[in-house]
């Protein structure tokens, strides 16, 4: 071989080595023969592409010991298994979250409810309580013409009375 | 109209599955294996476990690790297989995932930076054969008659100074006799794209078997 001599390369080494592999189209294998009639380095080309694949022939094809498919199979078996527990574990793991959030949520939009439904319904009643002094001496106050007299009189000590415990443990004392 | 397409898509694709169906016994076994038949899926595994062993083995180097990555392989079809429609040969979907582990792998080692020594019977490392090999590429050696066992070795090199990729398309075009449009899907590329990287790596190839291919080889 002359080592100077000159690289098919690009499409027509595309061409060459897709001639070799059977893959070109009737019109392109017409032309690529044509090519090689008339081109005595073309030829050569395709001989040496050729011989170079045939050196491949070299490389041993595996052989895969009598074991291989069973210990295959076993393997994929074991690791299918895993993957089936590791499913199931995962799958209760997520219906336990999902259950525990259910719950959480019931549990907080119970607080939340009786919360509000405290505070809702305590209001009036604390407004009864409030206005409890008022209310019991509604009848007496409806006689009163204006708050400021009544406050003139609060001022004097008129309203300020004793309870009967205090009175009685006064009677005592004294005694 | 934008309504129909879907139909169309899903029609073609039945088609298609049906013609696989029917035209390779192998696509037939996986559809027994999607309905979790053991039996087929141990066939499977018998009839393709040479075949993607010769090609894992010449792509990273070494037995253990081949077997390993086959192993992988058929895990990864059996766990695929309630979701397997038949879209091509079962052998180009088999080396789609073969080749999908294979470059995981590749790229894992990679990263480690992991120097993969391979025993050699001459004892010389990978890159002083790789040296020689130049040199006899450059027609600046005189060549001379190699025997069988040392032309595996050489060609042996020779695929290993291939990139991944080149490594990949020849093992599948040479020990699995894939057109170029089976080894487009199988490694995710344009026919087009293999038929330059097929003709890159057979120019390097002839480049440096060509002292080899001249002298030729005692019987």
């Amino acid at each position: 071989m002359n080592p100077h001599q000159p690289e098919i390369e690009g499409v027509d080494a595309d061409e060459l080595v897709a001639y070799l592999d059977g893959e070109l189209d009737s019109q392109a294998v017409a032309q690529v023969e044509r090519r090689l009639a008339d081109d005595a380095e073309y030829r050569q080309r395709l001989q040496q592409y050729q011989q170079a694949w045939d050196m491949l022939d070299h490389l041993p094809y595996a052989e895969a010991d009598e074991n291989f498919a069973r210990t295959t199979v076993e393997m994929v078996a074991v690791r299918t298994s895993d993957d089936i527990h590791r499913d199931r574990t995962a799958t209760k793991v997520r219906r336990g979250l999902s259950i525990a959030g259910w719950v959480g949520a019931c549990l907080a939009a119970a607080v939340v409810g009786y919360t509000l439904l405290d505070n809702h319904l305590s209001a009036p009643d604390r407004a009864l309580l409030r206005d409890l002094p008022v209310i019991e001496n509604v009848d007496l106050y409806m006689h009163v013409e204006s708050v400021e007299f009544l406050r003139t009189l609060d001022r004097e000590g008129l309203f300020v009375e004793e309870s009967v415990e205090e009175s009685v443990e006064e009677v005592q004392d004294a005694l | 109209m934008g309504g129909k397409r879907p139909v169309a898509v899903s029609e073609s694709s039945a088609l298609r599955a049906r013609k696989y169906e029917s035209l390779d016994p192998d696509v037939r076994l996986m559809l027994q294996v999607r309905n979790d038949s053991a039996a087929a899926f141990e066939e499977l595994v018998r009839r393709y476990q040479s075949r993607l062993l010769t090609v894992l083995e010449h792509l990273v180097h070494g037995r253990e690790q081949a077997e390993d990555l086959a192993q992988e392989v058929f895990l990864r079809v059996f766990r695929a297989r309630k979701s397997y429609v038949p879209g091509a040969k079962f052998s180009t979907w088999l080396y789609t995932i073969a080749n999908n582990v294979a470059r995981n792998h590749l790229r894992s080692k990679s990263r480690r930076r992991e120097v993969n020594i391979t025993p050699r019977s001459s004892g010389a490392s990978p890159a002083q054969n790789l040296d020689q090999i130049a040199l006899a590429a450059s027609g600046q050696m005189p060549t001379r008659i190699v025997d069988k066992s040392e032309a595996a070795g050489i060609v042996r090199l020779a695929m290993e100074s291939l990139n991944e990729r080149q490594r990949m398309a020849v093992l599948l075009s040479k020990f699995e006799g894939m057109s170029y449009g089976d080894i487009a899907q199988t490694m995710g590329m344009s026919p087009q794209a293999i038929k330059s990287l097929l003709s890159r790596a057979r120019g390097n190839l002839k480049t440096i078997l060509e002292p080899y291919v001249r002298e030729g080889e005692s019987p």
